[in-house]
């Protein structure tokens, strides 16, 4: 049980890095390995670390997501005490459209005020990793640290926050020049003491400043322990439609869903009470992650299935991601492609991508 | 303060089922798993909340840990309600000493006082040992158009196959006027599919004149329908069509497993309006290797094939290693068989561990005599060691060492 701990969830902050993905969803809720949406993987590392009180964060295209989370009940987080709280835009008197973290963050002023929770969890969406965050926030209350980031040295974009770290202390918050350069990035989120988090939310509003990295964290290092602390293990970052592709292929390595997926940590999601999945008598299925309610009768080779898609007999699917509900009608010939949900390919179609730059069929769309 | 219902179910899952052997050792048959992700019993409590009935007790008596927990408080079927939902009856001890279930009868009858609180109108019996999709608002309606006491769902079934059945003989109304349990010479094809629908006021007479009557065996086909036939009820039989199956013994387990892969089957279970809800494992979609071939087959979430699985019915978190062969079985939840390992006909229990090169079950046309051939079954968290062997029609409930041939 982390119960002196409450989790804050930002659903839209990366929205314009895959404004195909993003284009009718909040980041939150693209859909991701199998069965999962992006907030499946922040949340449940919330959850498996005991935090029982986790509010989302929202600003605009959040139908889905709500829909997707509903009471929370498949997260166990519809309850008495703690549980799931949507956080809207123009919530509450103070709050309104925001434009950066920082203005999110006070927006939600309120909920955070009305906490009792020692330490807050800021997590986003836009990475993938299954970790344990309990034993970085027991680490960050036994050593009284202010605030911790979690960070990651991947690839970094031009122009992002990138940190310098000297012996396990946040040292600098610079911006990185170099496209690709290998830097240390924030990922997984920054864990708080819930009255520094409010201080530090007051004094940017005060001064107009409203970038939480360099603002809130970078200028105030001289006063405030800040410990910088490196993400185990596997972490994807997807932040563009191109790093979708390739960490969704990712999946269908044996050693990333064993990091993915470990037995200790469960990833939760939306149940969807479909039927097992189904292989016909012609089916042929190589390299391939499927999830439930499927009913394959043509041939796939290493692909990502979602739910509930159809694959009709003749029909050859390689190399591709069918998001939920995709129906690919007999004789069609697919490679490369994203498929988002309730795509139909009709009988007969051949679309090929290529591997850099896999071919997306927006959501609903009949070829 | 309860309000009233206008129908309830009661559902009987207190047998043994002591036909499925090991399967039941330590799991009543209702909580059987069944179809690669459900569990017997989620057919009928489906069909209920897809029914708009959403009061239901379960009756509960043998080894019930599993079932209960299961059902839980009923929210992956919708009931968990503020007014009704699931309810789990077991039998208890009152004032005046304490009483097992004696029959299904008897079962209803203790529990009189349950029932009495929602005041229904009519009260619908059910098993939970079937595998269908029934809509009982039509069969309650068909109730109270014929303005009968007591409405029985009936399916035809062959003539041949008949005797095997309580067979409902009726006049052109649907109107019964005999029942007849396993007829030698059925004169009729009638089948009751064990779904009745009582006026709650006559059958609970029926019921306390019945527990009154130490000659009973307070059971519903023994007792009561003859009972209410004998004394001129109003008495109907619901002609049902569709897929009904009775998964009470080991074969018709292993046929309604297969029959899921058959195309044309009349079950559907991809219907959106008429959902088989279930409690369902966390695990992540499965995983189809490289080398695998896969085809007639049902899999569930979280397995890794790498090997051959063909006219099978695989439960979640099932491991099937390199050049390892599964084929015409029911793989539950957990099974791991190592590589080169060989399943045809069987059915292995919860966590079954087939290590290498053992070989479970054979194909009915290897059988040296056929009318001893049957499907070889494997009691839950068994180990079948290496190049073990476990013949056809073998029910095996201890572990079996490496290189060891089973009887």
């Amino acid at each position: 049980m982390n119960k002196n701990t409450v989790g804050v969830i930002f659903s839209n902050i990366h929205d314009e890095s895959m404004p195909e993905l993003t284009g009718r969803r909040t980041t939150a809720s693209v859909p991701f390995g199998g069965r999962y949406r992006l907030i499946d993987f922040a949340l449940s590392n919330m959850i498996n670390a005991g935090i029982i009180k986790i509010g989302v964060i929202t600003k605009n295209n959040y139908q889905s997501l709500m829909d997707h989370l509903g009471s929370g009940k498949d997260w166990d987080l519809s309850r008495k005490r703690g549980g799931l709280f949507l956080l809207p835009p123009f919530s509450s008197v103070a709050s309104g459209m925001y434009h950066s973290r920082v203005e999110a963050l006070a927006g939600i002023r309120d909920f955070l005020d009305h906490c009792t929770e020692e330490t807050v969890v800021l997590s986003d969406c836009d990475v993938v990793a299954n970790f344990d965050l309990s034993a970085l926030t027991d680490r960050h209350t036994e050593q009284e640290t202010d605030v911790t980031v979690l960070y990651k040295c991947m690839p970094a974009m031009v122009g992002e926050a990138v940190y310098d770290i000297q012996d396990g202390r946040l040292a600098a918050v610079l911006t990185n020049n170099e496209a690709g350069a290998m830097r240390c990035i924030a990922a997984g989120g920054y864990i708080l003491r819930r009255s520094v988090l409010l201080r530090l939310i007051d004094e940017a509003t005060v001064n107009g400043l409203s970038d939480f990295q360099r603002d809130c964290i970078g200028r105030n290092l001289n006063r405030l322990r800040v410990e910088a602390v490196e993400l185990p293990g596997l972490v994807m970052r997807i932040n563009s439609l191109s790093s979708y592709y390739a960490n969704s292929m990712q999946l269908l390595r044996s050693d990333v869903r064993e990091a993915l997926f470990p037995e200790a940590r469960p990833v939760f999601t939306k149940r969807r009470d479909n039927m097992p999945t189904k292989y016909g008598a012609e089916a042929v299925a190589r390299g391939c992650l499927v999830a439930g309610g499927c009913e394959i009768a043509g041939r796939v080779e290493n692909s990502v299935i979602f739910r509930d898609v159809r694959i009709a007999k003749g029909a050859v699917v390689k190399n591709c991601i069918l998001m939920q509900g995709t129906v690919i009608e007999a004789d069609s010939n697919l490679s490369y492609v994203i498929a988002d949900k309730n795509v139909v390919i009709r009988g007969g179609r051949t679309i090929n991508g290529f591997e850099t730059f896999p071919v997306f069929i927006g959501k609903g769309n009949r070829v | 303060m309860f309000h009233k219902k206008d129908c309830l179910a009661m559902l009987l899952a207190g047998g043994q089922g002591s036909r499925l052997g090991v399967l039941t050792r330590k799991n009543a048959k209702p909580a059987v798993p069944f179809g690669g992700k459900y569990r017997i019993i989620d057919f009928t409590l489906s069909n209920c909340v897809n029914s708009g009935i959403d009061t239901v007790g379960v009756l509960t008596q043998y080894q019930p840990l599993e079932l209960n927990s299961y059902i839980g408080n009923g929210q992956p079927w919708d009931l968990d309600r503020l007014d009704g939902g699931v309810h789990i009856l077991p039998p208890y001890q009152r004032s005046a000493g304490a009483d097992w279930y004696k029959g299904t009868a008897n079962a209803i009858y203790q529990n009189i006082d349950f029932i009495d609180r929602y005041h229904p109108d009519d009260v619908l019996i059910l098993s939970g040992d079937h595998i269908y999709k029934m809509d009982y608002s039509k069969m309650v309606e068909f109730h109270h158009r014929k303005g009968a006491d007591c409405t029985i769902a009936v399916l035809e079934v062959e003539l041949g196959e008949a005797h095997r059945f309580g067979i409902m003989n009726t006049r052109e109304d649907d109107s019964i006027y005999e029942f007849e349990e396993k007829p030698a010479h059925p004169k009729s094809t009638k089948a009751s599919m064990g779904v009745y629908v009582f006026r709650w006021e006559v059958l609970r007479r029926y019921l306390i004149e019945d527990e009154a009557d130490s000659a009973s065996s307070n059971d519903f086909g023994k007792n009561i329908i003859p009972k209410m036939l004998q004394d001129g009820r109003a008495m109907f039989a619901f002609p049902f069509s569709g897929y009904w199956k009775d998964v009470g013994t080991i074969e018709s387990l292993w046929d309604a497993n297969m029959d899921l892969l058959n195309p044309s089957l009349k079950l559907d279970l991809a219907d959106p309006n008429w959902r088989i809800y279930s409690r369902s494992p966390l695990e992540p979609p499965h995983y189809i290797g490289e080398q695998a071939d896969v085809h007639d087959c049902i899999i569930g979430g979280g397995c890794e094939i790498n090997g051959a699985v063909n006219f099978s019915v695989l439960f979640d978190d099932v491991k099937v290693g390199d050049g390892a062969t599964v084929e015409y079985s029911i793989l539950m939840p957990g099974v791991q068989i190592a590589p080169g390992a060989v399943v045809r006909y069987a059915i292995l229990g919860e966590g079954v561990q087939v290590h290498a090169g053992a070989h479970i079950g054979s194909a009915p046309t290897d059988a040296a005599v056929p009318a001893q051939w049957g499907v070889a079954v494997v009691g839950d968290n068994l180990s079948i060691g290496d190049n073990a062997v476990v013949p056809a029609a073998a029910m095996i409930g201890a572990d079996v060492p490496e290189r060891a041939q089973a009887i």
